[in-house]
């Protein structure tokens, strides 16, 4: 069971989505420069749902990496300069789990201050985004395959999201999807843990490699690329684990049927 | 406080770099942590009011420790109005000079101890038998590391890491048994061993599970009988008790109980369960509270929470770190997650400090605490301290880099020369075969993120944002919760 | 300053600055559902077999004289160590007079602990866990739970509680008598340990096998 905490339902009740309220588009550091698939996909995809997107162009960073590390006054700084980019936005939403954590949160530990706070409550994952605001399962993707889900773990613990991603998962015609085994264990990145602890890190993250194989999925998906990069880059270097794909769920939502992405 | 001999095996924990937390745990560790956790799941998943449970467990613990001071005076009033003796000791030092005290007054031979972490923070047996009394480890995972010379890797397993056939060999080699790895024989032997220093102790010790103020009770739970027996038999009974378990009324008590029990061993309730009434007629009863640095965890108000801990061990089951690293790799008595944000408190940062680093943060301890401990907080909470307090993290390098990182960080136009030159960073790693540092630490095990070949996405946004045009407007109203179950 | 104050003004610093926290409420959070005794007397059956005890439901008090006699031949010859209690009394009447101990103050540890069993008087039984509580108001008393390798319980049916918050509002009351000594031991079957490899093994230090005769 899910411990809950104050910053995700049922503590509070999802924000009604309003037709035609934009919504600011936060895209991480690594999906900007590494995966801007993502956020190209992440953008097409709410566009097709009818829901006006911008993107803050003054957004660097949620400052969770410093913030993990323990070095929150350098971490102030970096909030401080999302909050100033955000703080227009009714609707924030991200293609990162962790991201999304990090502000909505943890931001109050990093600064009190009620309007960065404000701001952080603001943030939303995009699946739980989907499901809870704008009350979404099927968006008619079509992604014939077979395909795992893998949650990160701010995802599903800090914010308590793990339905919203399994059910749109599971709503995409023609994907045959297959269940990732002891799916709620730590896949072993953790941010800096993920070379603090290599050792450790790369352990863990050879479970999960071995248990997303086992799940006999052609592709693992997930709302957290972060995740994937560390699995899948450790995949990458195995010859009997390197065909399976690795893809963001934004990107298996924005599949269509003519085979090409909206 | 001298902890330097509590260090050994420990060296990690004054290294700050690679190597730092190795796998190296024990396969049936792994296996035995994985099945209990899995196992509560279950039992957990089968009571619709277990997160009831868990938040009334935490409310009593809350405001135990919110009223400590008061506590601790109602608790030593009314169990020496029963008979007590009740003791206090600043420290670990303090603690054995008073146990060695009244042995020597009772002229203890021979002392015979049920399961006590406190008695491990202290060194008992090593002080006991440097004082030429023979102390007698009576659980059965403390007697078969104690045999073995080892510190326990488990708070509530202690021989986790020993397969049948390593006590078989034990047995054979300290005791003169026949070899055998068959677990109903060597607990058969265990038992035989045991029962005779039972009868002839001159003293009995044990932990204290709960303090119960408004009675004067001590309340202590197990499964073997070996507390029942330790307390019991001989004359005298020394209760240790760290400050932290007193709790305000037995009325507090059944709940928890339930959660203890289930979180512990994933039993509704442990064999026994003593409610001991002060001294018995004819026997005499200390109790010695002890504080050891828990002060510390007190006037940190961000971590007062960890004081909740009933030392279930349900964390170190459920953490993927400690099944891969095992219980030695902490260093100090208490292994886990639980461990990562008590033993800073209780040893110093200074020696400690690396240990909350020791996590993903993955959370699977905050979600079994049955007490609710929010562990993750308090392990950022912890790293905060540990690099701004004198600790083996704090570190002039990592300041200045995440420093830079904060500039860089600071606004768009110097993020986008900063991404660039990473970027620029990773494709020229390809053709560098020794990668330093951090980066070494990736590249050791996985692949680099490829650079993509297309720009980042805001260089696509600005070519193509202005050009998204929303479709039809969505639903206007989300659909409620119960139409999505 | 003694350690005692110095520990006590220390904790009473490090939260002065706290606002005063109130009590929890004595949780509600166990569903009662009250049950008649048939149903409870069916589920501490089941709880108790469950955790490997043994549960016998005996017509009268006369059949349970005659399951003793079973169990004891099963158990060996010697004496049966006894705590003092009308129960007990009643239950061992047919025994002859030298087969029991209860409680003389001059028999040998050693010859005790070679007892082949004792019975106890239970004073309440919980249907949900299967659950003995025995009150033990003597070292004497404590070690007729622990030390022989089987315990034989003798309890009424009427005693029996659904579970420990119901039994709370009788037992917590007793236990906060401030002339109470002893201990009270909730006994939920025989002795047990899994500490070698995670297999559970029954009869560790205390008793192998836990019996429970109930009459009406």
């Amino acid at each position: 069971m899910i411990q809950l905490r104050r910053n995700s339902p049922p503590e509070w009740d999802y924000p009604r989505y309003q037709p035609g309220e934009t919504v600011a588009l936060f895209i991480p550091c690594y999906i900007d420069q590494f995966y801007p698939e993502i956020g190209e996909a992440t953008a097409r995809l709410l566009t097709r749902l009818g829901v006006p997107v911008a993107f803050p162009e003054g957004q660097t960073c949620c400052g969770q990496p410093a913030f993990n590390s323990g070095y929150w006054e350098e971490a102030r700084r970096v909030v401080r300069r999302f909050c100033q980019a955000f703080e227009p936005y009714r609707w924030i939403v991200s293609p990162s789990g962790s991201c999304t954590a990090m502000c909505r949160v943890f931001f109050e530990q990093v600064d009190p201050d009620p309007r960065i706070v404000g701001v952080g409550r603001r943030v939303f994952e995009l699946t739980e985004f989907l499901v809870e605001a704008l009350g979404l399962t099927d968006v008619g993707a079509y992604f014939p395959h077979k395909a795992t889900l893998h949650v990160g773990c701010h995802t599903r613990r800090e914010l308590g999201v793990v339905d919203a991603p399994l059910k749109m998962l599971r709503s995409v015609r023609g994907i045959e999807y297959c269940e990732l085994p002891n799916m709620d264990e730590c896949c072993g990145f953790g941010g800096t843990f993920s070379v603090k602890m290599p050792g450790t890190s790369l352990a863990m993250g050879r479970t999960k490699a071995e248990n997303i194989v086992r799940s006999g999925a052609e592709v693992v998906v997930s709302p957290d690329i972060s995740c994937l990069m560390h699995v899948h880059g450790i995949m990458r270097r195995d010859p009997a684990m390197k065909h399976v794909r690795a893809m963001h769920i934004a990107e298996v939502l924005n599949q269509q049927p003519s085979g090409e992405p909206a | 406080m001298s902890h330097d001999r509590s260090l050994e095996g420990a060296e990690f924990l004054t290294q700050q770099t690679k190597g730092l937390y190795e796998p190296a745990g024990s396969k049936s560790l792994a296996e035995s942590a994985e099945r209990s956790t899995r196992h509560n799941q279950e039992i957990v998943a089968g009571i619709p009011h277990w997160q009831a449970w868990r938040e009334a467990a935490h409310r009593i613990k809350a405001y135990s420790i919110a009223n400590l001071d008061k506590l601790l005076v109602e608790f030593e009033r009314n169990i020496a109005a029963r008979g007590a003796t009740v003791l206090y000791a600043r420290d670990a030092e303090e603690a054995n000079r008073l146990v060695i005290g009244i042995a020597r007054e009772h002229g203890v031979r021979s002392v015979v101890k049920s399961k006590s972490m406190v008695s491990e923070e202290m060194e008992l047996n090593h002080k006991l038998e440097a004082a030429g009394i023979r102390p007698i480890e009576t659980d059965l995972g403390e007697y078969l590391v104690q045999l073995a010379g080892q510190r326990p890797v488990h708070i509530v397993t202690p021989a986790l890491h020993l397969s049948a056939e390593d006590v078989g060999k034990l047995f054979a080699e300290k005791l003169g048994e026949p070899f055998t790895a068959e677990h109903r024989a060597l607990t058969d032997a265990a038992r035989r061993h045991l029962r005779e220093e039972y009868l002839n102790a001159g003293m009995g010790m044990s932990g204290v599970n709960f303090g119960i103020a408004d009675t004067g009770t001590l309340c202590i739970v197990e499964n073997e009988g070996n507390a029942g027996l330790s307390t019991a038999t001989p004359p005298v009974h020394v209760a240790l008790m760290g400050i932290e378990k007193v709790i305000p009324s037995i009325r507090d008590l059944p709940q928890l109980l339930n959660v203890l029990a289930r979180s512990g061993t994933g039993q509704k309730l442990t064999t026994y369960t003593h409610l001991i009434h002060g001294a018995t007629p004819g026997k005499k009863l200390y109790v010695i509270v002890l504080d050891n640095g828990r002060s510390n965890v007190l006037e940190d108000r961000a971590a007062r929470m960890a004081l909740y801990c009933i030392r279930c061990g349900a964390c170190l089951n459920a953490c993927p770190v400690y099944r891969r690293v095992g219980g030695w790799a902490y260093g100090w008595v208490y292994p886990g997650p639980i461990g990562s944000v008590l033993t800073p408190h209780l040893v110093g940062l200074d020696k400690a400090g690396t240990l909350p680093f020791a996590s993903s943060l993955c959370g699977a301890c905050g979600e079994v605490c049955p007490v609710k401990i929010d562990i993750p907080h308090q392990l950022v909470h912890l790293r905060h301290r540990a690099v701004n307090e004198a600790s083996p993290m704090r570190s002039l390098r990592q300041r200045m880099t995440w420093q830079a990182w904060s500039l860089a960080m600071g606004g768009p136009v110097r993020y986008r020369m900063t991404m660039a030159l990473v970027r620029l960073g990773v494709r020229l790693l390809k053709y560098v075969p020794w990668h330093p540092l951090e980066i070494g630490a990736w590249t050791r095990g996985r692949e680099l993120p490829e650079v993509p070949e297309r720009p980042p996405f805001r260089t696509w946004w600005r070519a193509h944002g202005a050009g998204l045009k929303p479709s039809s407007p969505t639903r206007s109203t989300p659909i409620t919760r119960d139409e999505q179950s | 300053m003694s350690s005692r104050d110095a520990i006590l003004s220390r904790i009473r610093a490090a939260l002065a600055a706290d606002p005063p926290l109130a009590p929890p409420p004595v949780p509600e959070v166990w569903p009662r559902e009250n049950p008649s005794t048939e149903p409870k007397l069916e589920r501490f059956i089941a709880e108790l077999e469950a955790v490997a005890g043994e549960g016998h439901v005996c017509a009268s008090i006369e059949a349970a004289r005659q399951k003793l006699n079973e169990l004891l031949d099963q158990l060996g010859p010697g004496t049966i160590g006894a705590i003092d209690h009308p129960l007990t009394r009643d239950l061992a009447a047919e025994l002859p007079p030298d087969r029991v101990d209860w409680g003389s103050t001059e028999v040998d540890r050693h010859a005790m602990g070679r007892w082949p069993a004792s019975i106890v008087p239970a004073d309440c039984l919980l249907a949900d866990t299967g659950t003995v509580m025995v009150v033990c108001a003597t070292t004497h008393e404590r070690l007729m739970c622990y030390l022989p390798p089987a315990c034989i319980a003798i309890a009424k049916t009427g005693r029996l509680f659904e579970h420990m918050p119901a039994a709370w509002d009788e037992i917590a009351p007793r236990a906060a008598e401030a002339d109470r000594r002893g201990e009270f031991v909730f006994i939920t079957g025989p002795s047990r340990t899994a500490d070698i490899e995670k297999i559970l093994i029954l009869g560790v230090h205390g008793p192998k096998r836990l019996i429970v005769l109930l009459v009406d």
